[in-house]
């Protein structure tokens, strides 16, 4: 299990209701992680993906302690614990 | 004023006492306004509106700032600013209080029919539920206040003049917030897409109840807020409504504000030269206070009211180093050491800072970027050190690009908020489309984009001709000797910075001192500004 920080942004914080959570999650890659968050919110993962195609409705950040806070390109991704992930 | 049968208007001359100038349709009349000097924006608006006895009339004025002379004062519409620069500082000095004008002709374009199939490709692509860009959805429902958060996610947030790039109380000024609080209804620009961009705004209770206005951006949360450590949100507000009512560009405002927070926290600054105003940051209460003496000139806000270079020339005492400034306007809320292309944007400018000339304020994603493309405008996509922000390589020929599609944009004209967005900021094929079917002279993709190159490479010329060179494309010091606070970013050093500018001049087929060259000039059909040049000696290559 790690623990990451997930901050959700405009239109994002409005379908999860929140702005920022704390979770536990087993998730290892970003696809792993929208995969788990559309168990909780169910339909999640549709804001990510276009038939099939990563990242080109909404922007995923990542930041790490010690490095450049950098956009998401790859989908596997890998995380870390403590790493906050940014949903835009 | 497109409807009533004018694409520009030239207003020469400085009138005696205080005019207005009335075009309705065809006629054009110029009226006296002794009555509305000192008149805020909205005051004059509806005077004007029931004089004219027509509550549709569109007004361009300026308010007490512009009367003042103060730095940079923008020309207002409503909440709307044509902003920076100092247009309603040359309308105060002309006297000229308002421009009101009522157009009943419409707009005739040449082939109605493909030009209306062409304005559906345009919103086809911006479609919220069909968007391939990350930024369609938020900007359409959040506007620009949606990157505030993000900014300060990534260390791009502009707080305390500079000193830091994030800070923990920006999460008390996000879009989300003043969604949930404040906002009263949507609104949009005439045929804009893009649904609520710009929303109405009212404060229901507390220390500013009653405010209300619209239009807020990134850049009212990071001018106002951020920059001067101020978390307030509703005192944000009231400042940004301020700076609307009394004709204010509300960068200037901030970093003059914040240039002179930091000095009085320094002790550069006493309460002798403030007027007793104790200036700290954080202090909305003294800022509120400043914003209006600014825009009347009185007390410290005379000094103020030249903006942060020359108020800094005149304290003097080291007080230079911080001021926030380039050509000497004052900064916006891009973020410059940890984004490269920006950095160099807003060195280049013309105008000073402006990122409406190269935006947008990230890299764009070269997986939204068309095959090909790329390769078009000489990048070489194989290159992933193009799209790192902070990377050196490349940025000359990408700015290139970014500049002069923002200019062809600009002049179409777009909004380069909406008009940037997924293909159609590199789908210029479409865009000589929607222009050769709106005026039916025949436009296609390379001769849209060299038209971009053409205004670059002219507003540069008249720049080199007032005898702008190398050495004003620079950035304060702060940014390129101070690393960013409590992150790994850096600033960008000296020897990067040139790195780059030397780039963008090569890109450019300028001369090493940011010159034009006779070459350059010739292939863009600009012979008369060769003649100029060859006249004033500057031509060498």
């Amino acid at each position: 299990m790690r623990k990451l920080v997930i901050k959700y942004c405009t239109h994002i914080a409005v379908f999860t209701g929140k702005l920022i959570e704390t979770i536990e999650t087993k998730a290892k890659t970003v696809k792993e992680l929208i995969t788990e968050l559309n168990e909780k919110y169910p339909g999640f993962r549709e804001l990510f993906f276009i038939n099939g195609k990563f990242n080109v409705r909404t922007m995923i950040y990542i930041k790490k302690k010690e490095a450049f806070t950098l956009p998401v390109i790859d989908q596997m991704t890998m995380l870390k614990d403590f790493d906050e992930v940014i949903f835009i | 004023m497109k409807y009533a049968g004018y694409d520009c208007v030239v207003i020469e001359g400085r009138s005696e006492s205080p005019v207005y100038v009335w075009i309705d349709d065809s006629v054009v009349e110029i009226r006296d306004a002794t009555f509305l000097w000192g008149k805020t924006i909205p005051e004059t608006e509806e005077i004007i509106r029931n004089e004219l006895a027509d509550q549709n009339i569109k007004v361009l004025c300026i308010g007490p700032a512009g009367e003042n002379l103060v730095h940079s004062s923008p020309i207002f519409s409503g909440d709307h600013a044509g902003g920076r620069a100092g247009c309603g500082e040359i309308m105060g000095f002309k006297r000229l209080k308002a421009v009101a004008v009522r157009g009943t002709q419409g707009v005739q374009v040449a082939g109605p029919d493909v030009f209306e199939k062409n304005c559906d490709e345009v919103r086809k692509t911006l479609d919220l539920k069909e968007a391939k860009d990350p930024w369609i959805i938020s900007f359409s429902v959040f506007g620009s206040l949606s990157v505030v958060r993000i900014f300060n996610e990534c260390y791009q947030l502009h707080s305390f003049n500079c000193q830091r790039l994030e800070w923990e109380k920006a999460e008390n000024l996000v879009a989300e917030l003043y969604l949930k609080d404040y906002v009263t209804k949507p609104e949009a620009c005439f045929c804009c897409p893009f649904p609520s961009c710009g929303q109405f705004f009212r404060i229901k209770e507390g220390e500013f109840a009653g405010t209300k206005g619209a239009n807020i951006r990134a850049g009212t949360c990071i001018a106002l807020g951020s920059l001067l450590g101020i978390d307030n949100l509703p005192a944000v507000l009231k400042m940004q409504s301020l700076c609307n009512q009394l004709g204010l560009d509300y960068f200037h405002v901030g970093y003059t504000i914040a240039w002179a927070m930091e000095c009085y926290e320094k002790g550069i600054l006493s309460d002798k030269d403030t007027g007793g105003i104790k200036l700290n940051f954080g202090d909305y209460k003294a800022a509120i206070e400043v914003i209006k003496m600014i825009a009347y000139r009185t007390g410290f806000g005379n000094i103020l009211a030249e903006g942060a270079q020359k108020a800094s020339r005149i304290i003097g005492r080291g007080s230079e180093k911080y001021a926030l400034t380039v050509k000497g306007q004052e900064l916006e809320t891009m973020p410059l050491r940890t984004l490269y292309t920006a950095a160099l944007g807003v060195a280049t400018s013309e105008v000073g800072p402006d990122h409406t000339r190269w935006y947008p304020p990230y890299i764009p994603n070269p997986a939204l970027i068309p095959k090909g493309f790329l390769r078009k405008i000489g990048i070489d996509a194989a290159n992933l050190e193009t799209f790192k922000a902070t990377s050196t390589k490349n940025k000359g020929v990408l700015l290139k690009f970014l500049s002069d599609r923002a200019a062809v944009i600009e002049s179409l004209p777009g909004c380069i908020f909406v008009c940037v967005r997924g293909r159609l900021g590199f789908d210029f094929k479409l865009w000589g489309e929607v222009l050769t079917s709106a005026t039916g002279v025949v436009f296609n993709e390379e001769e849209l984009l060299k038209s971009g190159e053409r205004i670059v490479n002219l507003e540069r010329s008249f720049n080199v001709r007032e005898g702008f060179r190398r050495s004003h494309d620079v950035l304060p010091g702060r940014i390129l000797e101070e690393n960013v606070p409590n992150s790994i970013y850096k600033a960008i050093s000296r020897e990067d910075f040139n790195c780059m500018l030397d780039s963008y001049y090569e890109a450019r087929g300028w001369t090493r001192d940011g010159v034009p060259t006779e070459k350059k000039l010739k292939e863009l059909q600009l012979e008369e500004v060769i003649n100029d040049f060859r006249t004033l000696n500057i031509l060498r290559g």
